[in-house]
């Protein structure tokens, strides 16, 4: 972890790009889950990223339109203990398929790889 | 509990004493999980954000204050309710 | 020689905002309605859009961050896809309209019919991107389109009023209908600032692996040069249809009448060398355009995307780019005009320009990211001033669209 001991949550590291051990473009940090009550102990429990965890985010009319096709279900839960590093990039110990990121990608290579020369 | 639940939250104190909104959620890195020590609160968020770290600067220098989180009395729908504590501007002494 | 391929990605970018099928005929259209009354207007542009493009290089060489990335984080995600949004419309119009305007070029070519031709010219883009790794689509569509130099050539065999022309270059007035000439400024300069080029770029300087400190150099080279040159070609096609076309009264509306503008100094091959630069530039364009929506998408999901790795190696990106072409093809293949399509995405560029250059100057600007590469006195303050620019640009826009029929009075 970076050596600083406080970090701000929103602009350190929501919105930002996820980067899985070999290198592989895998998300963004769209929202971040805490575990703990008001007052008591409470920590970052982990990254959710996809579609779904963006909705609570979304301008109002884009939600009306674009709900379906976002997919609204789909939303990874990746725990703060995958990470490995927070710099320009949030970077995790694992590979994306491991901790259930990149399956959009996967399935639309899946698709691409029957057309020659891809 | 999320973050972006928690973003743009009123922070109220018990009294009705209304501190500005949540733009940041702040916590301590260690072993482990980060530990959510406070909530960063004021009215510069847009400002803070756009501008990036650069501004930032210490913590401690910071024009407005993390409300501590152990004050945190109860989070309600669009409203944290927080103990009766020195207001966000008068907390950066103390920070030191 | 490496120095002169390197700077490739420049000349790409710029053909987007300087000589794409719009520019053509708007460009042609402004010098045979006011001569070379708005020369500066060009200039004033590009030094901007080489302001911006040098940052966004920098940010893309320093941080690793192309211009989508860094949207998304200062401006969170709401505003984020807004302004995602409206680019993505901007990116698709564009790119049908370049669509078109290549299967007007090829049926100059060929002399077959238009609608057949739709389907050649996407295929002819489909596969250029396909199969050609990115420094090849940056040579052969960024030098192609250089060829647009005839028109360079042309302009000085016309031998124009040297006295005219440099007084072009200084901002006046000198019409009775002020409205179309501010109709004309607003819309010269909000060409030069069409937001793909700057995404396209700053995500070209991530394909081209720039690294600090070496590559700082090289991006600030191909920012200056391929803009430069841009805006040599823009003021050329200006100058030569302010020489042939005020004259005769002459309203210049389709490609081709720009084409002949060469022949008429250069004879036959000036002709058919302006025929084939606006073939590479307007593939050029719309590569920029298709390339650069796919780039937004990636980058505002964070996705893996990248030319530089085999198709299926940046899935999503792939499809979205294949997906901005068969969506081109479906808007002209209705047979609506490819001029007023890109008037049609300057409507939405309004809320695009603002949205797009404000992040990339504030992140060149923060130190944190950018440690001792970040912005200095002078990158600051024409960024600010630009930034104003942009924004007058915007806000103007519209209305003079509407209070000028379209530049048509």
């Amino acid at each position: 972890m970076s050596e600083r001991r406080e970090m701000d949550l929103a602009v350190r590291l929501l919105d930002q790009q996820i980067v899985d051990w070999a290198g592989r473009r895998c998300g963004n940090v769209d929202d971040i889950a805490i575990d703990g009550e008001p007052g008591k102990a409470a920590t970052v429990k982990a990254l959710l990223v996809g579609p779904g965890a963006t909705q609570r985010r979304r301008p109002r009319l884009l939600g009306f339109f674009a709900g379906p096709s976002f997919g609204d279900a789909s939303e990874v839960e990746v725990p703060w203990s995958e990470i490995e590093d927070v710099t320009q990039v949030v970077k995790l110990k694992k590979e994306a398929g491991e901790l259930g990121l990149g399956a959009g990608d996967d399935a639309a290579a899946r698709w691409l790889r029957r057309i020659p020369g891809s | 509990m999320r973050l972006s639940e928690l973003l743009g939250m009123e922070v109220v104190t018990e009294s009705g004493w209304s501190l500005g909104h949540v733009f940041d959620v702040r916590v301590e890195l260690g072993h482990g999980s980060p530990k959510v020590v406070g909530l960063v609160v004021g009215k510069p968020g847009v400002r803070r954000r756009l501008y990036g770290e650069a501004r930032r600067g210490d913590v401690s220098r910071l024009p407005e204050g993390a409300m501590p989180w152990d004050a945190v009395l109860a989070i309600e729908d669009k409203t944290i309710r927080v103990r009766e504590v020195p207001t966000p501007e008068a907390r950066p002494e103390e920070a030191q | 020689m490496t120095k002169v391929f390197q700077i490739a990605l420049g000349i790409l970018a710029a053909i987007g905002g300087f000589v794409d099928i719009g520019d053509i005929v708007f460009n042609a259209t402004a010098g045979a309605t006011f001569g070379y009354q708005l020369i500066w207007a060009v200039v004033v542009g590009a030094l901007g859009i080489m302001v911006y493009s040098e940052m966004c290089g920098r940010v893309a060489t320093v941080a690793k961050r192309p211009v989508f990335d860094v949207v998304r984080e200062r401006l969170g995600y709401k505003v984020g896809v807004t302004t995602l949004c409206a680019s993505q419309f901007v990116n698709a119009m564009t790119c049908a309209a370049e669509v078109g305007g290549l299967a007007i070029v090829l049926r100059y070519l060929f002399g077959l019919p238009y609608r057949p031709l739709i389907v050649l010219a996407v295929l002819i883009l489909l596969l250029s991107v396909w199969a050609l790794p990115f420094e090849w689509i940056e040579r052969i569509f960024g030098f192609g389109g250089l060829l647009l130099i005839v028109f360079a050539v042309a302009a000085l065999k016309l031998d124009p009023n040297w006295g005219a022309l440099g007084h072009g270059f200084v901002p006046h007035i000198d019409t009775p209908s002020p409205v179309i000439w501010a109709y004309f400024v607003i819309g010269l300069l909000g060409a030069t600032f069409m937001p793909y080029e700057v995404y396209f770029y700053s995500s070209g300087g991530v394909e081209d692996g720039w690294v600090p400190p070496h590559d700082l150099k090289l991006n600030k080279l191909t920012a200056i040069v391929g803009y430069g040159l841009g805006a040599v070609l823009s003021i050329s096609i200006m100058v030569v249809a302010a020489e042939l076309f005020v004259p005769k009264g002459i309203e210049p509306g389709f490609l081709g009448t720009v084409a002949l503008a060469a022949q008429t100094p250069v004879g036959e091959a000036g002709l058919l060398l302006a025929i084939l630069g606006m073939f590479f530039a307007i593939s050029g364009a719309a590569i920029d355009t298709a390339l650069a929506g796919a780039y937004n998408m990636a980058q505002f999901f964070g996705w893996e995307w990248g030319k530089y790795r085999k198709p299926s190696g940046a899935p999503r990106f792939t499809l979205t780019w294949i997906g901005f072409f068969l969506l081109a093809f479906l808007v002209v293949i209705t047979g609506v005009d490819p001029i007023f399509v890109t008037e049609l995405s300057v409507i939405f560029s309004v809320v695009a320009l603002p949205l797009t250059y404000v992040p990339i100057l504030l992140v060149a600007g923060d130190s944190s990211y950018m440690g001792e590469h970040a912005n200095g006195r002078l990158a600051s303050t024409l960024g600010w001033f630009y930034l104003v620019v942009i924004a007058i640009v915007s806000v103007a826009a519209v209305p003079l669209l509407v209070l000028t029929n379209m530049g048509e009075g």
